[in-house]
């Protein structure tokens, strides 16, 4: 049966599973478990030209998984001329990522988004609460064997 | 980047239906969304049962907003692209961790308090 993985507490409390005991009780067979990194879901809508290279970048936060969809913006001709945009055609990318790296993540996509031609972007983190199988989570997480961080 | 509470709204309907969804979605105060193409996936069976043609043809709007207008957007969806409407669309909002280029006016929290 595959183990559903929740993600730790945020405040780095070590999770108990539910073969866990209770506070203050003696747990026997417990396996020593530690705070596992908590997983986030990282949606960047990008120009679709710069689509590609945005994934580029993101595959260098040890992002693993990542998925690129054709979409549409809806802002209107006087916002796009406003927010210096030139056409709506636009990616979005979503990626896994593990929370300690997705704050510099967006830090780097912020400054992208800044500096690029044509490359204005929006992103944003919402969190997962839970991935089932250990080799999905070592994986998403890029942890453990073959993992560089 | 943005330490205000912000929400992250999909809505899914019926292929043709995002403009309305987007339209009603920006009556209530958002500024933007983008448009994805979805296929959906109905229980043919259920179908076929109940002589319903269920349209697999989807479009998803995601439209990021601030959390004290996720209410009035959702009220917004639910009246016009709706289950009992041709839009047949759902909506939900998730939790927004941080959010970066983002061009909507930050507001401090000194502001928010005034306006409640």
């Amino acid at each position: 049966m595959k183990r559903i993985l929740e993600n730790a507490k945020p405040n780095g409390e070590e999770h108990r599973g539910r073969d866990a005991g209770r506070p203050g009780e003696r747990r026997t067979n417990a396996v020593p478990t530690q705070a596992l990194p908590k997983l986030m879901l990282l949606v960047s809508v990008v120009p679709r030209a710069k689509a590609d290279l945005y994934l580029t970048l993101i595959q260098g936060f040890s992002v693993n998984l990542q998925l690129s969809l054709a979409a549409e913006g809806t802002a209107s001709g006087e916002t796009l001329r406003l927010l210096g945009l030139s056409d709506a055609e636009k990616a979005v990318i979503f990626s896994v990522i593990r929370q300690d790296i997705a704050e510099e993540a967006l830090r780097y996509l912020e400054e992208k988004f800044r500096t690029l031609k044509n490359g204005k972007g929006i992103a944003f983190t919402v969190p997962m609460s839970s991935v089932i199988g250990v080799a999905v989570y070592r994986f998403l997480s890029n942890s453990g064997k073959g993992g560089v961080r | 980047m943005k330490k205000q509470e912000l929400q992250a709204i999909f809505c899914i309907v019926n292929a043709g239906f995002s403009d309305a969804a987007m339209e009603a979605a920006k009556r209530m105060g958002a500024q933007g969304g983008t448009v994805l193409h979805a296929r959906g996936t109905a229980n043919t069976e259920a179908e076929k049962r109940f002589r319903v043609a269920v349209s697999p043809e989807k479009e998803i709007v995601l439209i990021l907003i601030p959390g004290k207008l996720k209410e009035d957007i959702l009220h917004a969806l639910y009246r016009e692209v709706g289950p009992n409407t041709p839009g047949q669309g759902i909506a939900f909002s998730l939790p927004v961790d941080r959010a970066v280029g983002l061009t909507f006016a930050e507001e401090s929290p000194e502001e928010t308090e005034k306006e409640e």
